[in-house]
């Protein structure tokens, strides 16, 4: 698109706009979910408020190393994102930016997280925030999207890690309910996943990606995205098994995994691509407010 | 002392991977002035570069047997750095202590060096496969950028191995597994480097089956190999071809490969009997003659396909020869340094052969358009 030389009128007008083709590149709203799951952790973590320094600083680091796993992966996946209409927008995929730039931006932002992670918070954060880099730009971009179904249900193990970065921050180790908080991560990854693949397997299909749709056919899909609600439901309640969180908490989750199996069931029995789309909107307001209640449990004396 | 002194500590971090950027800086300059990296397309590259981390990585695993052999597996009793610093230079005191307290041992300035040499060009090996899974990526190649992302896994589990390799004090089964790792990182490093041009004849599957079973084989007897060095079994029986005068000596087999025990010591930690090390010892010897036998049916199939492949079957002829010859010098000469350097050199050599033809016979069959 930009490959046709145009006169620039306004250079000064310019800059702004490549600023934001960077921002572009970090995948702001779904690092937003994962510092916002990842801050949860840090408050889950310790009686009381947390301290400010490490908080802040662990906040930073994290969505540093987050935003440069996100602009590896639009490097790394420009051409699939060329084909495909979701994402043919990126500048990576427009070719706005060139490879040597997203490159360096992505050092830059993981070597800045990584630095603010080593200097003020701890090397177990670190070490682990760097595991996670890895786990997606490497294991889950690279090796397993374009080889396996199961991408996202193995490689949803690293967007699940957020809740136990946040966590390790505060105490310099992760203990079992921080890894309960990766655990309902893990088990929502793939119903939200799929929801979207369902009514975006022509695309997948374009780019040539192994969705659970496009290799096992919609009905396969549609079954075991509720099922996973099922899970998923069972897998909220450990929280207040393991005595994490109270009753306020264990009333939000019954709610919302009954709402998510709810629309995953209807999907499974009357599917519309208009409902897929309502049920992949309502798994991300449904993390965010089963998170919202482990926080706001979380200060409600017992 | 080395009570004292944590097991792991990050402090050191900084410098040793400013050290580790600067080895990575020297060999990339070297390579780029020999013309490796220049005029080449992208997937060109990946492979140059996974060329020069081969090469690298042989005299890693070779220099990982001198750490061995020269004992200097806990010249420095800590991790990632030398007494939560990033050279010998600036621990020198606590070396110099430590040393004062035990003069043979294990810390002593010479095997601090020896040791930590080793982990800044482990380090920089793992910043050269970093770069090389970012060409991958840039090269839009998709079984470039598999094999390269197996190849970060691989050496990062290979890093966690080295670190345990120190904690746990040379834990037999860990330090073999490192070994093990180190011989697979060759082996995905040569599936990677530039393609012999010269052999794209299709392999049928007899060859096939063949480059399986010598694989299989070498594997086994590397890891077998390895169990008796990290066991110090070697001078278990002396004597050759028979045991201590004996065709079938007194073995104890189970205490031999119970794998989860200390160096030394059998799981219940007791001294560890002469008869296991014997057990250790005979099986190595005697599986190198189904060894042989698994490379002879390689060499012959490889010289029955015709003169453009006979180079590599003589080379795998002469390195199995060198092997029979580098172990039998190790049990004769009672252990020398050169002998047993030799044997794990040139164990990482046939693992270098067989990666390069398992490549070649993977290029036969899959035909790159140009």
């Amino acid at each position: 698109m930009s490959s046709v030389p145009v006169p620039n009128p306004a250079p000064a007008s310019a800059q702004p706009s490549r600023w934001r083709q960077y921002y572009a590149l970090t995948k702001p709203r779904v690092v937003q979910l994962i510092v916002f799951c990842a801050v949860i952790g840090m408050f889950l973590a310790v009686p009381g408020w947390p301290p400010l320094v490490p908080t802040l600083a662990a906040t930073a680091g994290i969505w540093l190393v987050a935003a440069a796993a996100a602009a590896f992966n639009c490097l790394v996946e420009q051409e699939i994102d060329r084909r495909m209409t979701r994402t043919a927008w990126r500048p990576t995929a427009k070719g706005e930016l060139t490879d040597m730039q997203a490159l360096l931006f992505s050092v830059l932002l993981c070597g800045l997280g990584a630095a603010i992670l080593l200097v003020w918070v701890n090397a177990t954060t670190l070490w682990l925030t760097l595991a996670t880099f890895i786990g997606y730009a490497v294991i889950y971009t690279l090796l397993l999207k374009p080889n396996t179904p199961q991408n996202i249900v193995i490689g949803g193990a690293s967007g699940a890690m957020p809740p136990v970065l946040g966590w390790a921050a505060m105490t310099g180790s992760a203990d079992a309910n921080a890894w309960l908080l990766c655990l309902i991560i893990f088990l929502w990854t793939p119903p939200h996943f799929w929801a979207l693949a369902l009514y975006r397997t022509e695309d997948y299909r374009k780019a040539g990606l192994p969705m659970l749709p496009v290799t096992h056919g919609p009905d396969f899909t549609k079954l075991h995205v509720f099922l996973y609600t099922l899970v998923l439901f069972a897998g909220t309640l450990l929280p207040f098994v393991s005595g994490l969180s109270g009753w306020f908490y264990l009333m939000s989750a019954a709610i919302l995994g009954a709402m998510f199996s709810w629309y995953a069931f209807k999907l499974w029995r009357h599917y519309s691509d208009e409902l897929a789309r309502r049920t992949f909107r309502f798994s991300i307001l449904y993390l965010s407010l089963l998170f919202a209640a482990l926080l706001v449990d979380h200060y409600i004396p017992r | 002392m080395s009570n004292a002194t944590p097991a792991y500590d990050w402090t050191s971090l900084t410098g040793l991977a400013l050290i580790a950027l600067a080895i990575v800086s020297v060999v990339l300059m070297v390579a780029w002035w020999r013309g490796g990296l220049r005029h080449k397309s992208r997937t060109q590259r990946v492979a140059a570069l996974a060329g020069l981390t081969l090469f690298l990585c042989f005299d890693l695993v070779v220099f990982g047997a001198y750490t061995r052999l020269s004992d200097s597996g806990l010249g420095c009793p800590d991790w990632p750095g030398c007494y939560a610093t990033s050279s010998p230079v600036a621990a020198a005191q606590h070396i110099a202590h430590a040393q004062a307290l035990a003069p043979e041992g294990p810390v002593t300035e010479k095997k601090a060096w020896i040791e930590m040499i080793h982990r800044y060009f482990g380090m920089a090996l793992g910043t050269l496969i970093i770069l090389m899974l970012v060409a991958a990526a840039l090269a839009r190649d998709a079984r470039a950028r598999t094999l390269a992302g197996v190849t970060l896994v691989w050496v990062i589990a290979q890093g966690v191995f080295g670190a345990l390799t120190v904690t746990w004090k040379l834990y037999p089964a860990i330090v073999t597994g490192h070994l093990l790792g180190g011989m697979g990182l060759l082996a995905l490093l040569a599936l990677q480097a530039p393609a012999r041009a010269d052999d794209t004849a299709p392999r049928n599957a007899l060859d096939c089956w063949a480059l399986g079973l010598a694989a299989l084989a070498l594997l086994l007897q590397i890891a077998l190999g390895g169990w008796v060095s990290t066991n110090y079994a070697v001078l278990a029986c002396t004597g050759f071809p028979q045991c201590n005068g004996q065709w079938w000596p007194a073995m104890n087999w189970s205490e031999g490969f119970t794998f989860a025990r200390e160096l030394g010591r059998r799981a219940d930690g007791m001294p560890i009997a002469m008869t296991a090390l014997v057990a250790i010892q005979w099986t190595h010897r005697l599986f190198a003659l189904a060894f042989t036998a698994a490379m002879g049916w390689l060499v012959a199939r490889l010289w029955k396909r015709g003169n453009k492949s006979r180079r590599q079957a003589v080379i795998i002829l002469g390195v199995v020869a060198v092997q029979w010859a580098t172990g039998l010098s190790n049990v004769v000469l009672g252990w020398p340094l050169v002998a047993a350097l030799a044997h794990t050199a040139g164990a990482a050599a046939l693992v270098i052969c067989i990666g390069l033809e398992a490549a070649a016979a993977l290029n036969s069959r899959i035909r790159v358009p140009s």
